[in-house]
């Protein structure tokens, strides 16, 4: 069988219970991938469209749902973009909260993605673990809000609540046993032969290509450079906060596996320096509710971007001076992010699909919006 | 960069075909052409500038002065600064030069200004609709959209007597 063979396939699930769907239409000639297209738009439930039609403070528990994995980014990126309409300058002790607040949802969230990447690659043990460290991550965060996934947190100019008594001293422990088990993903998947040879030279995206299709978040860092929102243009105080911004070089799978991996790391330092700096404010409030306009300047446009744990997470935000927004665009990382993943897989085997798809991060929520 | 440093080199290079410059903040400005002159302004800033980073596009529907506005947003690498490069196309014939030949990542952006407010871009690879199904009808994010929900008929809608002449 000499002659050429060519095979449409649809990969991806579709089913309406399962949470957040996208799908790839590929075209394989035997088991390499010639051509490929991202089918999305399963999860599309009008969020700029639904934003302008609310008032400015009812949008904060609606981006919560936006991304089911970090709704504590996206519901902070929206109190912030907000917080520039309005003009309002946050206390201290709120940006404080914010940034461990935002953190911890980085360790969550950076863990859920390790879950699934290690379980879609046949590493069945590393689905457990990872899931049981963001298990005590989520204690913290229904210590702090009462709720487990969407928290609605962020308020206009500040925090809704302060943190709770004996919530440091939980903080310090969960923290101290993450990072013990953060040993153990390395000793499971960095020096295991067979996950090197999954990821190692895998789907490599060149620092040029990674500028160049508008990639973000680790993505981004993983191809070399070194373009993290919290030292480039620092918000709520991070300019106070020291840490690296891991880059790696190659650009491959392993390469994006590793850096998520270091940033892990760097996290449990930016939260242990914010839990210092919010010693200091021990009586003040954590909002600032009472300063805030009852109504926004007529004709202001604000597009501000925080660090979420895929990437920028922006919002343009428009005010006409009514009390809705007159536009509101979400900025979403994986949409940027995904844009790479049709030009990657090409010419790449069918099997490899899945370790350079796990390495994007996605997540549908924010990606259909 | 500061947003004064490129207002000025972009003032000096395309003088009065500047139609507006809105300086946002420390970080953010715009600067509005017409659209015959969007791509110049797109290739001076990427390729004198630096500009290489598409970072967002998206276009705001302005039913009352008749125009969709659109903003490509780009920056660079070692700074915070993104300059909206904005222009104003006509709401009943909205067809604007694509950026994609300059910054390839504004592909799947374009796409969804097309699918929620139906701007036409001209040299795009692969203009459809993203999110909804091929065959939606209008463009949700435009003004004067009325969504229709797709309806079930009830039997005694076409015909008043259905029930009645059944017993």
């Amino acid at each position: 069988m000499s002659e050429k063979t060519e095979m449409n396939l649809f990969m991806g699930p579709q089913h309406p219970a399962m949470h957040g769907l996208w799908a790839m239409r590929l075209i394989l000639d035997g088991e390499t991938v010639l051509d490929a297209d991202a089918v999305m738009g399963y999860l599309h439930r009008g969020y700029e469209k639904l934003l302008q039609n609310r008032q400015y403070e009812q949008g904060i528990p609606l981006v919560d749902r936006l991304c089911y994995v970090e709704s504590m980014n996206w519901s902070l990126a929206y109190a912030h973009a907000i917080e520039g309409i309005f003009e309002v300058e946050i206390p201290d002790k709120a940006k404080a909260i914010r940034i461990i607040a935002s953190e911890l949802q980085r360790l969550a969230s950076h863990s859920l993605w390790l879950a699934a990447m290690a379980a879609d690659l046949g590493q069945l043990a590393m689905l457990v673990l990872p899931m049981n460290a963001r298990e005590y991550i989520l204690k913290l965060f229904e210590m702090m809000t009462g709720a487990r996934m969407t928290y609605n947190l962020a308020r206009i100019g500040g925090v809704a609540k302060d943190l709770p008594p004996h919530f440091a001293s939980a903080l310090e422990r969960t923290l101290e046993d993450f990072h013990h088990k953060y040993g153990e993903f390395f000793d499971m998947l960095d020096e295991s032969q067979i996950w090197r040879m999954r990821t190692e030279g895998v789907g490599i995206l060149s620092k040029e290509q990674a500028i160049e299709w508008g990639t973000t978040g680790p993505v981004l860092r993983a191809s070399g450079v070194p373009y993290d929102i919290r030292k480039v243009e620092p918000y709520w105080g991070y300019e106070k906060m020291k840490f690296k911004v891991i880059t790696r070089t190659v650009g491959d799978s392993f390469a994006r596996f590793r850096q998520r991996l270091d940033e892990l790391e760097e996290s449990i330092k930016i939260i242990y320096q914010a839990l210092d700096w919010y010693h200091e404010f021990r009586d003040s409030d954590p909002h600032r509710l009472d300063k805030i306009p009852k109504r926004p300047p007529a004709g202001k446009k604000v597009y501000r971007r925080i660090e979420a744990a895929r990437g920028e997470a922006g919002f343009y935000i428009e005010s006409d001076g009514s009390l809705q927004p007159k536009r509101v665009r979400i900025q979403s990382p994986t949409f940027k992010n995904l844009y790479a993943l049709p030009i990657l897989v090409k010419n790449q085997k069918l099997a490899d699909i899945p370790a350079i798809m796990g390495t994007i991060d996605l997540c549908v929520g924010d990606l259909d919006r | 960069m500061e947003p004064d440093e490129v207002v000025e080199k972009v003032k000096s290079q395309f003088g009065d075909k500047i139609l507006d410059v809105e300086v946002l903040s420390e970080t953010r400005v715009h600067v509005e052409v017409p659209k015959e002159e969007i791509v110049n302004l797109a290739s001076y800033l990427k390729h004198e500038l630096g500009f290489n980073y598409p970072d967002t596009n998206f276009g705001t529907d302005r039913k009352d002065d008749g125009v969709i506005e659109l903003i490509w947003y780009v920056g660079r690498m070692d700074s915070p600064l993104l300059v909206g490069m904005k222009t104003k196309i006509d709401r009943e014939n909205p067809i604007v030069p694509s950026m994609t030949k300059i910054w390839q990542g504004f592909n799947w952006g374009e796409r969804e200004a097309y699918d929620m407010l139906g701007v036409l871009f001209e040299g795009h690879p692969d203009l459809r609709r993203i999110y909804l199904p091929e065959d939606w009808d209008g463009f949700p994010l435009r003004e004067d959209y009325v969504y229709k929900r797709p309806r079930y008929t009830k039997p005694e809608d076409n015909d008043p007597d259905y029930y009645v002449k059944k017993f």
